[in-house]
């Protein structure tokens, strides 16, 4: 994980325009408990909705898998798929997700995601862009 | 219970309700009997019973989501909203309710956040065909990753799949020691579809050594998969500050490896992928031996 955040642009587009960087991801996404995507940086015809949905149902998911065995409260969720791998991390706003490739690393994500969402949970509400094209 | 299911439907089904409640005022079908009322458009009636049903079970999500139903159809949008939006503080995944917001949504013009509102509806409840209509009415065909239409059954993720063919019951131990001995992997089990252990053991959770709520998160997150069209669920890692707990479905099994505080994921994986390739080649080799 690096300690310096990346992150420099204001605004939830800022912090995902961060994690796009990254080699192998393809799309990040911040979105409500609900569901609702906040904002979104896609790469390819990935859908910004079933995203923003799948995001709060991992998280929601992980922290009641967390909740069940009393072993802490969850700082992510990383799904491996054949096709896409998906990682999930709680913030003061809901969830912050990011799309990779499959065998995409996922240190360096998790590393820059960490500090996304330490960006977004400082910011917090002072974070002025309720959605993103 | 039984008079209210032996009657088909109609004003006596209403009657039946009332009679039960009149029986048991705890009971919790004090909702249905409200959601009955309301589709009568005894709207009066159906507020009080939700209101009384609410005072004796405030966190009862479902009785949230039918007041919500009702003061809809009084006209009061905003106290619906509200009502739904406690029902998913109380419960997050409860699909009428992400509907019902949907429909909130679509009445204020925010077409994007009313079809979020309706996938996250139907990736909690895949066979909702309200839901369903909406997103079809809102969206057309899109290429990739989106909600799909419903699979046959035997297609459905929560069928686990083939345990692999050279993971047979005398391998179990050898697998699990293997993984056990990785750097960093701090314990390791085997678990069937109950998430009772078959071999090795789980560091203790909730005062059990079961892998229940991994299993359970399984299930879900291949189900979640599905519906997305990510293809198939290879593992999942689920971290928390005490714990990163590696689940590796195999079939009907799953392979549970709780990793060594702030080790490196990439390396974990490598070392646990390399350990359950070791039980595929040996068969191999076995194979060859046994030639």
């Amino acid at each position: 994980m690096s300690s310096e955040p990346t992150t420099k642009k204001p605004g939830l587009g800022g912090a995902l325009d961060a994690l796009m960087g990254i080699p192998g991801v393809l799309a990040g996404m911040v979105a409500t408990d609900e569901g609702l995507p906040l904002a979104a940086r896609l790469r390819t015809e990935l859908d910004e909705e079933a995203l923003a949905a799948a995001a709060a149902v991992l998280g929601q998911l992980g922290t009641r898998a967390l909740k069940d065995t009393g072993r802490g409260d969850l700082e992510a969720v990383v799904l491996d798929a054949s096709k896409f791998r998906f990682v999930v991390q709680p913030v003061a706003l809901g969830y912050l997700m990011v799309v990779t490739e499959p065998l995409a690393e996922a240190d360096p994500v998790l590393g820059e995601m960490t500090n996304a969402a330490a960006y977004l949970d400082e910011a917090g509400s002072a974070l002025a862009e309720p959605r993103a094209a | 219970m039984q008079d209210v299911e032996a009657i088909a439907s109609g004003r006596e089904e209403v009657e039946a309700y009332r009679r039960l409640l009149a029986r048991d005022p705890n009971s919790l079908r004090f909702a249905e009997y409200a959601d009955r009322l309301r589709r009568f458009g005894q709207l009066e009636e159906a507020l009080a019973i939700c209101q009384r049903g609410l005072a004796r079970h405030p966190a009862y999500s479902t009785g949230r989501v039918v007041m919500g139903e009702i003061l809809i159809d009084s006209g009061k949008a905003q106290e619906a909203e509200a009502e739904w939006r406690r029902a998913l503080q109380l419960d997050p995944r409860h699909p009428r309710a992400h509907f019902r917001l949907g429909e909130i949504y679509l009445t204020r013009g925010e077409t994007d956040h009313a079809i979020a509102a309706f996938e996250t509806a139907l990736l909690h409840s895949p066979e909702f065909p309200e839901a369903r209509a909406k997103l079809a009415e809102l969206k057309g065909p899109s290429p990739t990753l989106r909600i799909g239409e419903p699979k046959p059954l035997e297609d459905r993720l929560r069928t686990p799949g083939e345990r692999p063919e050279w993971l047979t019951s005398d391998r179990f131990g050898d697998l699990v020691q293997r993984v056990s001995a990785c750097p960093s992997v701090e314990a390791a089990a085997l678990v069937d579809s109950s998430g009772s252990p078959v071999s090795g053991e789980l560091p203790e959770m909730a005062g059990a050594t079961t892998g229940e709520a991994p299993m359970s998160f399984l299930v879900e997150a291949r189900a979640l998969l599905s519906r997305l069209g990510a293809g198939r669920l290879r593992s999942a890692l689920i971290c928390s500050n005490t714990l990163s707990l590696r689940c590796v479905p195999l079939g009907d099994l799953a392979l549970l490896a709780a990793l060594r505080s702030r080790s490196p994921v990439g390396e974990a994986d490598e070392q646990i992928e390399e350990c359950i390739a070791g039980g595929e080649s040996s068969e191999g080799n076995e194979a060859e031996a046994d030639e």
